[in-house]
């Protein structure tokens, strides 16, 4: 039927590259990731020039009240300097108290913060690329928050790019802390967790509506949702609409 | 070169707006796929490359594993191509009947759209309809 040799023959080749994808995984996952790259390296002098045109054109509509702004925030943040110089010098002597008997600083974890790239609304996919990878120190297993609570983990990094399974996605599942317990817990692609467990056995624990569930970490316990019951079953309620304008990814170092 | 401009476009402007742009941007991609392969009995490497590429894209997007609608879906689409363009059917129902395919397609990859989506938000699908079949119109012109 196919009458054009060369259509063909691109047809043969890309059906080799389809099951090279499928049988290898990760070449397909970074084959995304690099398209995901170029989009945004090809985007940004559009998104730069649309971002000065709005600028320009909100500056230009609300500048004197935020001169105004400026002014009142330039007064409030003097007054919080010289609150914090004040409580600076307080907690200076509790801090030499702690290194006393610490011998350390208590570590911070260290997050990076990330954009997205492509779709946000996770209608159609339930991942998301972001615009950080290797060279930024993330890696697979990461957790990425919206600065409460867990938004997903990377499941497939680039130098440059990372892909996030979200927690509402089939895809993700952890192991979750509620009241000094371990669960293992699955997403639904809905905006709810389940829990996975063996027959009979969680019965025998009683959740209670809106109790914390918690990921431990290395670093800090990190908040997935609270617990919720549709049909009687227990589940996991996570954010109803992600927020994916303020990301930050934890790192494990 | 309109269809890998439109491509071009569709790469580029995915994400950044709401949602209902995003769907179109599908949409317009999935119609694109469709009209390149089904346009003419005898396919051309051109348009075949323009399917690759629209296909590539739309799976890019919805997360779906890379390349499968070339492997899958050129072979039931070729029989089709092949029974459409053996009639001389008036360019209009072939418009209509690529829309429809696209309609159809778009529905499977994602049930749930067409509960949220209002009857107003279907207004622009029909953009594509008329410049489909404004395409088709040209295209047989330019052929004759």
């Amino acid at each position: 039927m196919i009458n054009n040799k060369k259509v063909f023959l691109v047809y043969i080749v890309f059906f080799f590259v389809f099951l090279s994808f499928f049988l290898f995984p990760k070449y397909g996952n970074n084959t995304k990731l690099y398209s995901y790259y170029t989009k945004e390296k090809l985007e940004t002098p559009f998104i730069f020039i649309s971002l000065k045109i709005n600028n320009f054109y909100s500056s230009f509509q609300s500048n004197k009240v935020h001169l105004k702004n400026i002014a009142e925030l330039k007064k409030e943040n003097e007054y919080l300097k010289n609150i914090n110089k004040y409580l600076e010098s307080i907690t200076s002597k509790y801090s030499e108290q702690y290194k006393i008997f610490h011998e350390n600083y208590p570590t911070i974890p260290i997050t990076i913060g990330v954009s997205v790239i492509g779709e946000r609304n996770l209608l159609l996919n339930k991942n998301f690329i972001i615009n950080k990878g290797k060279q930024s120190g993330i890696d697979i297993g990461n957790y990425v928050l919206d600065g409460i609570n867990v938004v997903g983990r990377i499941k497939s990094v680039t130098d440059n790019n990372a892909e996030v399974v979200t927690v509402i996605s089939n895809d993700y599942g952890d192991e979750v802390v509620i009241n000094n317990q371990s669960f293992i817990v699955t997403g639904t692609n809905n905006n709810y967790l389940s829990f996975l467990r063996q027959k009979n056995a969680i019965e025998e624990i009683i959740f209670k509506k809106n109790q914390k569930v918690i990921i431990k970490n290395e670093l800090v316990n990190l908040t997935l949702g609270r617990v919720d019951f549709i049909d009687k079953q227990p589940v996991v309620i996570a954010a109803k609409n992600l927020n994916l304008d303020n990301l930050r990814v934890l790192i494990n170092d | 070169m309109i269809r890998i401009f439109l491509i071009i476009f569709c790469f580029l402007s995915y994400g950044n707006f709401n949602y209902l742009i995003d769907n179109l941007l599908i949409f317009s991609l999935i119609n694109i796929a469709f009209y390149s392969f089904l346009k003419e009995k005898k396919i051309d490497l051109f348009d075949f490359i323009i399917f690759i590429l629209s296909t590539y894209l739309v799976e890019l997007f919805l997360g779906l594993p890379l390349f499968i609608s070339v492997v899958a879906l050129s072979l039931p689409l070729l029989a089709l191509s092949y029974v459409i363009n053996n009639y001389s059917i008036h360019y209009s129902i072939n418009s209509i009947f690529i829309f429809i395919l696209s309609l159809l397609t778009f529905y499977f990859l994602y049930p749930e759209l067409f509960m949220i989506l209002k009857i107003k938000d279907y207004l622009p699908y029909f953009l594509v309809l008329i410049f489909l079949s404004i395409s088709l119109r040209l295209d047989g012109k330019e052929q004759s």
